[in-house]
């Protein structure tokens, strides 16, 4: 099979996009506004919701402990937690915006970067900050009623092994199970599968 | 900037469709990767440099799109289905029979590329666009002597599948 024929097809391919940009002509800037499916732009969407939600917890935690004792205390620990949460917030969208201008093996690994970083901080978030967060809370509710931890755990253990049961699930799903390895993980894998085969291929 | 956005969309409209073909079988996935790589256009415009050529940039944006695409679990409608032949009543008989082959001819192409790796794809879609191993290695990101030797290995590759799919019968 020659080759000029190879590309002679492929040149007249062109006449199949045009009839298919006569249909949609009218409505590219419509489609080029819509939400992003991409990953990224998924991640960099969670982000924001995540770290407003934070905050507004946060805030609410505030105005409804003004008058705990330890109230200067809570509130570092409300802006230290924030501060945690928005540092890599911002050095991840910084690298989300610089990831598409580059050559294509440069924003690939850009993209796998961002989702390494993606994933090392959602398993911090669930295999350290929230355990943290959920022994904080029972110990600042229990100390908030003048109680000891061990007392109040023993007189409750039947709901609290029930909460810590589901707590435990809930992480193991999240984190092995389903939502990292299947909505990043797999992602991340192909992309480094295509790197490798770029370079050495 | 909308302007300038459709201008760029209509010089080009071509390569977007072209990229979407290769990377997709089913019409949603088309349409949502046409429509992702629009997306992306539009949020890395104002990146765009002009020591680089557009046609260069678009197609580094675009690759990368495709090549990060992740396809949905949705009902499955091929593409060939829904968009040939709609109007064969217009035309008359022989330029139907001529245009019928040559539609079969670019169909298989598209089906072959398919069957080749996702960075292979990228590589043999920028040689079948006329595009000189220097621009492609610039594209891609590696040495225009790897590109060369890469290329030769994909045009074999290809040439293998389109036997494999009876090409010479069409």
């Amino acid at each position: 099979m020659p080759e000029f024929d190879l590309i002679d097809i492929w040149q007249k391919a062109d006449e199949k996009a045009s009839d298919h940009y006569v249909h949609i002509e009218k409505s590219v800037v419509k489609m080029a506004k819509a939400k992003s499916k991409d990953l990224l732009s998924k991640i960099k969407r969670n982000m924001l919701i995540e770290w407003l939600i934070s905050i507004a917890i946060g805030i609410v935690f505030i105005i409804q402990l003004w008058n705990h004792d330890y109230r200067t205390e809570m509130i570092i620990a409300f802006l230290s937690l924030s501060l945690i949460v928005l540092w890599p917030y911002l050095s991840l969208l910084n690298k989300i915006k610089k990831s598409s201008d580059s050559n294509v093996l440069v924003g690939l690994k850009n993209y796998v970067q961002i989702l390494n970083l993606f994933i090392k901080r959602l398993k911090l978030l669930i295999y350290i900050i929230s355990p943290i967060t959920l022994i904080g809370s029972y110990l600042l509710v229990v100390y908030s009623y003048g109680k000891s931890p061990v007392e109040v755990f023993i007189d409750n253990w039947i709901p609290l092994a029930f909460v810590f049961i589901i707590y435990i699930l809930a992480h193991v799903f999240i984190g092995i199970i389903w939502y990292i390895p299947k909505l990043y993980g797999n992602p991340k894998k192909e992309i480094e599968k295509i790197i490798i085969s770029i370079e050495n291929g | 900037m909308s302007q300038d956005f459709k201008d760029i969309v209509a010089k080009h409209h071509g390569i977007f469709y072209k990229i979407a073909r290769a990377y997709t079988i089913e019409k949603a996935d088309f349409d949502d990767l046409y429509q992702e790589m629009l997306i992306q256009i539009w949020k890395s415009l104002h990146n765009f440099k002009e020591e680089s050529k557009l046609s260069t940039w678009i197609y580094r944006v675009s690759l990368n799109t495709a090549l990060t695409f992740q396809r949905k679990e949705k009902k499955k409608i091929p593409i060939k289905q829904l968009n040939e032949f709609e109007n064969i009543d217009q035309l008359n008989k022989a330029a139907f029979e001529k245009t019928n082959i040559k539609e079969e001819k670019i169909e298989l192409l598209y089906k072959c590329i398919n069957q080749l790796k996702k960075d292979e794809r990228a590589i043999i879609l920028l040689y079948l666009e006329n595009k000189k191993y220097e621009e492609i290695a610039l594209i891609i990101g590696l040495k225009s002597s790897h590109i060369g030797v890469k290329i030769n290995r994909i045009k074999a590759k290809l040439h293998k599948l389109l036997k494999a799919n009876d090409y010479a019968g069409i």
